[in-house]
C-alpha cells in the first residue's frame, strides 16, 4: 500500500532545480540553501488468496515528512552578488516594510498521516470484480501557522468495478465507481463535498481478426464533480469543475490488406505565417498498415476500402510536410527546419489549419 | 486559447515562451558466474532549457521581460547484483553499487520598460555521489528479511542517510504478512 494521499498532496512536491537557484531580480527569489524533503513510513500489510479466485488485502501506514517544500510570499533586500536576504514575511497585504516582495521556495513544512486499506479482487470464468476502501487522516503544519488538515486530503475513498462477458470471451461489459470523501480546497475554507461517479464500458477482445473497439462513457449520471483548487497569489477560481458525462469511442484495426487511412488534423497552428492560398498534398502510397506520424500534429485512422491521404491547408505547410512510405510503414514527416512558430503571427488570420482526409 | 502567463498582457500575439527536453541514455549489463552475478552499468545525459518573452505593455513604454533556464545532468551508475547462498534453507542474495551525478543549471532572465533589470545570468553546479547495498535473505522458503541503505553526499545539500527494512512472512501457501519500514531523502533538484 502506498500513502498517496500524503506528499503529493499536501504542499510536499518534486521541486525543479530552479525552485534552488532560479531568481529574476523582479519575483522570484532563490534558495540555495534549500533543503531535501524527507519522508518515513511504516507499513504492516497482509495478503490472503481465498481458493484460485479470491484474494483480499488490508494494510495499515504510517508517515512522516519534514522539510516540506513550499512556495512563501516574503521580503529581501537588495540583491547582493547575486543572492536574495531574505529579510521577513509579506504583511497580509502582500506588502513589505523593509526590502521587497518576491516568491520563494523554502523548507517549510512537516506532515504526518496515517491509513488503513482494504481490498479485494474476484477472478472466475470470466468475470472479474474488485473493492478498494481506503481510509486516512493528515495533518500538516507550515512554519508560523497552525497544525490541519492540508487541502484536497479526503479521509475515504472508495473504488470498485467489474467486468461481465456477454459473448464468450470477447465482448465485456464494465462498470466501475469511485466516491471521494469531502476535502478542503483552497482557501480551505471552500469545501468539496463528497461525491460518487460511476463509469460504463463496452469492450471487444479480438472480437474479429482484425477489429476491436473499447466505448466507454464517463461519470454515466452526469454528477457534479469538482476538483481542488492550485493556490496561486490571486486565483479566482475556488474549486475546479471536471468533466460530467462524456463518451468515448475507440476503434482499433489491426495489420490487414483492406486498411485504408482516413487522418484528420485537429490542430495546425505550427507554422503561425501563413499565405492564406490553400493547396493539397496528395498520397500515392498504398498498400501500407501501418502510419507513424512524426509530426507534432493529431490524427486519427480508421479502416476503409482503399487507400488515399491528403493533406489540405495553407500551401506554406505542404513545403514543410511530406509522405514516405518505408514497406508496410507510411510516414508523415515534418522537416526539422521547418517547426520554427514565429513570434507575432495571428496563425488563427492566415492560417487555414491543416486537414487530412481520404476520399474513397 | 489566449492566456496571460505571468500577468503579462492578456492574448499579446508577442508573449511566447518555448520548452526543449533531449537525453541519452545506454546501459551494459552482463552475467558471469552461471548467472550467479550480474553486473549493471549505466550512463545518462539529460538537458532541459526553456526561455519566454512576456510582453507587458505596447511601445511606446515597450515593456517585457525574458527568461530562460537551463539544466544539463549528466552521470552514471554501476551495479553488481548476486546470489551469495541459494538452493538451501537459508539463501541470500544482494546488490551493491554507486552512482554518480553532476548538475549544472544557468538562468536568465532580463526586464524592460517598466524596470531596468538584468541581463541576469546566474550559473550553479552540483554533485552527487551515493553509494548503496541490499541484502535479501530467505529461511525456510517463507520468510524473507531485507535491509538496504542509501548513503547520498551532495555539493550542495545536507547529506543523507535512507534506509529501508522489510520482512515477509509466507504464513501458509494462502497468506502472507507483510512489513515495511522506510525513510527517503528527496534532494531539491532531483
Amino acid at each position: 500500500m502506498t500513502p498517496s494521499n500524503s506528499c503529493s498532496t499536501a504542499g510536499c512536491f518534486f521541486p525543479p532545480p530552479n525552485d534552488a537557484f532560479f531568481r529574476d531580480g523582479v519575483s522570484i527569489a532563490a534558495n540555495p540553501a534549500l533543503k531535501a524533503e524527507s519522508s518515513t513510513v511504516v507499513e504492516l500489510n497482509y495478503r490472503r488468496s481465498i481458493g484460485e479466485w479470491l484474494s483480499a488485502q488490508a494494510g495499515v501506514y504510517y508517515q512522516n515528512a519534514e522539510n516540506v517544500v513550499q512556495q512563501r510570499n516574503a521580503c529581501f533586500a537588495a540583491s547582493q552578488n547575486n543572492q536574495d536576504v531574505f529579510v521577513g514575511l509579506q504583511d497580509d497585504s502582500g506588502a513589505c516594510t523593509t526590502g521587497v516582495p518576491r516568491v520563494q521556495a523554502a523548507n517549510l513544512g512537516s506532515l504526518r498521516s496515517i491509513g488503513g486499506e482494504l481490498g479485494a479482487q474476484l477472478n472466475r470464468r470470466g468475470f472479474s470484480a474488485y473493492a478498494q476502501v481506503t481510509v486516512q487522516g493528515t495533518l500538516e503544519r507550515f512554519v508560523g501557522e497552525p497544525e490541519e488538515e492540508p487541502e484536497n486530503s479526503p479521509r475515504w475513498l472508495v473504488m470498485a468495478g467489474g467486468a461481465v462477458p456477454l459473448y464468450k470471451q470477447n465482448l465485456f461489459l464494465s462498470l466501475e465507481v469511485e466516491a471521494i470523501g469531502e476535502r478542503r480546497s483552497d482557501p480551505r475554507s471552500v469545501i468539496i463535498p463528497a461525491f460518487a461517479v460511476v463509469d460504463a464500458g463496452l469492450a471487444s477482445v479480438k472480437l474479429t481478426e482484425h477489429f476491436d473497439f473499447q466505448a466507454k462513457v464517463q461519470n454515466l449520471f452526469d454528477t457534479p464533480v469538482y476538483g481542488p483548487a492550485i493556490a496561486e497569489d490571486i486565483s479566482p477560481i475556488a474549486r475546479v469543475p471536471q468533466a460530467r458525462r462524456t463518451f468515448f469511442l475507440l476503434l482499433r484495426g489491426f495489420a490487414m490488406r483492406r486498411f485504408l487511412p482516413l487522418i484528420l488534423c485537429a490542430s495546425g497552428c505550427l507554422y503561425s505565417e501563413g499565405s492564406g492560398h490553400q493547396s493539397t498534398l496528395t498520397s500515392n502510397a498504398t498498400g501500407f498498415d501501418t502510419v507513424v506520424v512524426e509530426a507534432p500534429i493529431d490524427v486519427s485512422v480508421i479502416a476503409g476500402d482503399n487507400f488515399s491521404a491528403q493533406l489540405t491547408g495553407d500551401d506554406n505547410l505542404q513545403k514543410i510536410y511530406s509522405f514516405d512510405q518505408e514497406g508496410a510503414v507510411l510516414y508523415v514527416r515534418q522537416h526539422d527546419d521547418a517547426y520554427l512558430p514565429r513570434l507575432g503571427a495571428d496563425c488563427d488570420r492566415t492560417l487555414a489549419n491543416p486537414r487530412w482526409h481520404r476520399q474513397s | 486559447m489566449p492566456t496571460a502567463p505571468y500577468g503579462s498582457r492578456f492574448d499579446s500575439p508577442d508573449t511566447r515562451s518555448a520548452t526543449q527536453r533531449g537525453f541519452v541514455d545506454a546501459r551494459f549489463q552482463r552475467r558471469f558466474l552461471n548467472d550467479r552475478l550480474q553486473l549493471t552499468v549505466r550512463g545518462f545525459f539529460d538537458g532541459y532549457g526553456y526561455q519566454d518573452f512576456l510582453r507587458y505593455d505596447s511601445p511606446p513604454i515597450g515593456a517585457y521581460g525574458l527568461d530562460g533556464g537551463y539544466a544539463w545532468w549528466s552521470g552514471g551508475e554501476a551495479r553488481l547484483a548476486g546470489d551469495i547462498l541459494r538452493g538451501g534453507v537459508f539463501e541470500l542474495s544482494g546488490f551493491v553499487g554507486a552512482d554518480a551525478l553532476s548538475l549544472q543549471t544557468t538562468s536568465e532572465a532580463l526586464t524592460r520598460g517598466y524596470a531596468q533589470i538584468g541581463p541576469l545570468r546566474i550559473p550553479t553546479q552540483e554533485a552527487r555521489l551515493s553509494g548503496f547495498a541490499q541484502v535479501e535473505a530467505t529461511i525456510a522458503h517463507n520468510v524473507l528479511f531485507i535491509a538496504g541503505a542509501r548513503e547520498a553526499w551532495s555539493s550542495q545539500f545536507k547529506d543523507g542517510f535512507n534506509p529501508r527494512l522489510a520482512a515477509i512472512w509466507r504464513v501458509t501457501a494462502d497468506d502472507a504478512i507483510k512489513l515495511l519500514f522506510n525513510r527517503w531523502l528527496l534532494f531539491p533538484s532531483t
